[in-house]
């Protein structure tokens, strides 16, 4: 069994942004009060004893989080205080960055707090897909706060999202954001995007010359973590996740909406609510074991569609939340995830094939050391220093 | 206006497995060449005054002033690939090199090393027997290939993440063994091969299959309803455990199986004599002669059954060697055909029976079955060759085909990657279409070359270091057995 709980607080339902992909809903004031975070820590702590799990990871999650900080650092010390002695818990928050400030930085780093940050690429396609309320570009403000989070963690993550009409700039992103600092990249789809096969093979373009880029720099025996290939090159390198070491939804992870509500995953709380898959709430003792277990059930039966499919164990098609994000429902996987799968993996092994053959030491290192992780992390440090 | 085209869930149905190391290879960081991490100077700096390194770097040079390490058995437990694991199709495993090329560098091996062996020497323990391939008396030293269609009951790992609940549960084979050890000795007439039916394995074919095929061959004997009767026989000529054994040396079982499916009574014996035809060819059939549809309803289903109970008697699984299995299939099909020569005619079921029961042929059929399964090897008797080898009593290297000593290495020549995608190419962007073709055609065949070439020196290779492997193996158990 995973030995980690996983819970995310959603602070609040407002976000200073209005991105063009955002399935979060309305932006409404509605922030999650004082009670309902308090009861949150204390159900989350009860959970964990109930569950015996010895790592707790809390994320926060929104709207934008930082628009209701004080909160969040509340929640944050209660849960140092108040843990048990034998259970770890681990903090990230996720952000636009856009009210991140050096004094608030040095705050959430005194919590041990991961930040991690949003942003799309170069300022221009910034813009585009992260306009803030008044549909102005929000590039300035987070250009701003990329010095100040890296100074602070050089080994901060960074997400994009990839869209259909930015797919064809993946590699331009990824270049932009290494020069900027960032070696921790998070690249992902927007899996509600209606998604088309010439999207899919302008995407396979930039990812080829994606290739080409971290080829590049794995000779230059560069260091850094790209989650779209590392991911898949993982996939043939190690086992493949076996269902107790996923995420098991609705069990070791779930979401904590502002009114309360638990949801099993973080896709599923918007302003409007997604009653069907509500597995709870706070106010109303906790879960709701039959919607729970219903939930799970559904997330965790056999995809028909995927049968004989070579891909199985490699492909993320069990992802219940993306699986949702693309179809709307969890039991049937996504077409997006299949496509992207079968255009990616042959682009990542070739890849991996290139460097093997070279025998890239560092190749070698990062897939096929234990140690790596730890190494990455202190070398980063020093490097920083 | 162009249409977009929507995306759809396509399952990929075969797909080339990766050259670089799977979790199911050896790591290569344990390598003796592999390289250490290359740490920054800064890092190494720090890391020297803070006594790091000391404790957890990975130095060549370290290596190299080492002593010789001492011998140690190439051929342990831990260094065979079993029990094993169960790949998917298309997923694929590494290649390996052929079971003839295996034979041949245990053999020089030996011979090189001076071990006079005898082949095809029977080890027994208990109740545990196995064929080895070479023996030496004098000196307790042997070995054994074992190839896939060897490895016997155990030797497969019982629950991937594929799920695989097939080999949990090996009582039926108990039930099946019972049964007719039973019907051998009751000589009992009113026992047919029908109540074979209830021994089926129920993992493998499901209780409601089960009853079809019951009711089916109920119906034989009674009045013959030709509609259940063709979707059963197309249902049981689908049935994957029937589908396995057969598709190997009937390579026009598809199209059979498609026409029972498609077509009515008379496909069915259109079939049949297909096979028959089929049969034929493999110099099974001195004749052909004209049958009726029942006969070869019949005919197909004892066919099926008789097989089955082959490949179970010879232990589990179908994967027996090509030799053993024609050997096999060759006199049960004498025997139907037998049966056929001396008695024409519908209930066939009865004859055949009678028979087995009765005849001859039962006996040779139990003798094959014996001789199987000491052939192939169980993980018991695995474990128990190397209990004795650890403890110095006998030294048997167990040449395991799925294991990493018969792997034929990736990445030890060059050149052995797909051409790139004619898109990656932006010097090729700006030609002609003709060009371009030429050129694809081109990297193409000399990608081809080089591959093939590629393949034959890492074969090459593989076969070297197998060589040198059993003779570090022959070297250890002189310096344990005191030989």
């Amino acid at each position: 069994m995973s030995k980690v709980l996983a819970a995310t607080f959603h602070l609040t339902h407002q976000c200073n942004l209005r991105c063009t992909y955002c399935y979060t809903g309305e932006k409404l004031n509605i922030p999650m009060s004082r009670a309902i975070a308090d009861a949150g820590v204390d159900f989350v702590l009860q959970e964990a004893q109930k569950s015996g799990a010895p790592y707790l990871d809390i994320c926060f999650f929104g709207g934008e989080p930082l628009i209701e900080k004080d909160l969040l650092l509340h929640i944050a010390d209660r849960f140092r205080l108040e843990k048990p002695e034998d259970c770890s818990v681990s903090f990230k928050l996720s952000t636009n960055g856009t009210l991140l400030t050096a004094s608030l930085l040095h705050e959430l780093m005194r919590r041990q707090i991961y930040v991690s940050l949003s942003v799309d690429g170069p300022p221009d396609l910034h813009d585009q897909q992260r306009p803030n309320a008044a549909g102005q570009g929000s590039s300035a403000s987070v250009q701003k706060a990329i010095p100040v989070l890296l100074k602070a963690n050089p080994c901060a993550n960074v997400t994009c999202v990839l869209t259909p009409a930015s797919a064809s700039r993946a590699d331009e992103t990824v270049d932009w954001l290494y020069k900027q600092g960032f070696r921790y990249f998070n690249l992902t789809l927007d899996y509600s995007a209606p998604w088309t096969m010439e999207d899919m093979r302008v995407l396979e373009k930039s990812y080829l010359r994606l290739a080409d880029w971290y080829e590049k720099r794995m000779n230059e025996g560069k260091r850094f973590y790209l989650s779209c290939f590392e991911e898949r090159v993982r996939s043939h390198t190690q086992a493949p996740l076996v269902p107790d070491e996923r995420c098991s939804l609705a069990y070791r992870q779930f979401s904590i909406a502002p009114d309360g509500a638990l949801y099993p995953c973080v896709q599923f709380v918007t302003t409007e609510g997604v009653p069907e898959f509500m597995i709870g709430h706070l106010s109303h003792g906790g879960f709701d074991e039959s919607c729970r277990r219903h939930v799970h059930n559904c997330s965790e039966a056999p995809k028909a569609e995927c049968s004989g499919c070579s891909l199985q164990g490699r492909c993320a098609s069990w992802c219940a939340c993306i699986n949702y994000a693309s179809t709307g429902t969890v039991t049937a996987a996504s077409p997006v995830v299949c496509h992207h799968e079968q255009m990616l993996m042959p682009i990542v092994d070739t890849l991996g094939n290139r460097l093997w053959k070279k025998r890239n030491n560092m190749f070698i290192h990062k897939h096929y050391n234990p140690a790596y992780p730890m190494i990455d992390y202190l070398e980063h440090v020093m490097e920083s220093r | 206006m162009t249409t977009k085209s929507p995306l759809q869930v396509k399952p990929l149905r075969r797909y080339i497995k990766p050259r670089y190391p799977s979790y199911n290879d050896p790591n290569p960081l344990a390598h003796p060449y592999a390289r250490p991490y290359p740490f920054s100077k800064r890092f190494v700096q720090w890391a020297l005054a803070s006594g790091l390194v000391g404790a957890s770097a990975v130095s060549a040079d370290a290596q190299q002033t080492n002593p010789a390490p001492p011998l140690k058995n190439p051929f342990d437990l831990k260094s065979l690939g079993l029990p094993y694991q169960p790949m998917m199709f298309g997923t694929g495993l590494p290649e390996r090199l052929k079971e003839k090329d295996v034979r041949e560098a245990a053999a020089r091996a030996f011979a090189a090393e001076g071990v006079a062996v005898s082949t095809n020497y029977l080890w027994r323990e208990g109740t545990q027997e196995l064929i080895l391939d070479a023996y030496d008396t004098v000196s307790h030293i042997g070995y054994v290939v074992l190839p896939y269609y060897k490895l016997g009951p155990g030797t497969e790992r019982e629950a991937g993440w594929r799920n695989d609940n097939q080999s949990k549960d090996a009582s039926w084979l108990a039930r099946h063994k019972a049964y007719f050890k039973e019907m051998k000795s009751s000589q009992d007439a009113r026992k047919s091969l029908l109540d074979y039916l209830k021994t089926m394995d129920p993992a493998r074919v499901p209780e409601s299959r089960q009853k079809q095929y019951q009711a089916l061959v109920d119906q034989l004997h009674d009045n013959i309803n030709a509609t259940v009767e063709t979707e059963t026989f197309a249902n049981m000529m689908l049935d994957g455990t029937f589908h396995r054994v057969r598709a190997s040396y009937l390579p026009d079982l598809e199209a059979i199986v498609e026409q029972t499916i498609t077509t009515n009574r008379k496909s069915i014996r259109h079939a049949g004599l297909k096979r028959l035809q089929i049969l034929e060819e493999h110099r099974m059939l001195t004749e052909q002669r004209p049958v009726s549809a029942p006969y070869m309803l019949e005919f197909n289903i004892a066919y099926n059954l008789i097989n089955k109970v082959a490949f179970e008697l010879s232990g589990v699984r179908q994967n027996v060697a090509a030799k053993d299995r024609w050997e096999l299939l060759t006199r049960i099909q004498r025997t139907l055909f037998n049966i056929q020569e001396t008695q024409e005619g519908p209930f066939f079921m009865q004859k055949l029976k009678s028979a087995l029961v009765n005849g001859t042929d039962w006996t040779a059929l139990e003798a094959m079955g014996h001789y199987i399964d000491q052939i192939q090897a169980s993980m018991d008797e695995i474990e128990a060759l190397t209990m004795e080898a650890e403890s110095g009593k006998r030294f048997v290297a167990m040449i395991d085909w799925l294991g990493p000593h018969t792997e034929i290495r990736p990445g030890v020549v060059e050149q052995r990657d797909r051409p790139p995608y004619p898109q990656a190419r932006p010097d090729w962007k700006d030609l002609d279409k003709e060009t371009r073709a030429r050129l694809i055609a081109e990297h193409q065949k000399a990608y081809e070359e080089a591959y093939k070439n590629a393949n034959e020196q890492a074969e090459e290779l593989s076969i070297q270091r197998l060589e040198k492997e059993i003779r570090q193996f022959i070297q250890w158990a002189r310096q344990e057995g005191k030989y």
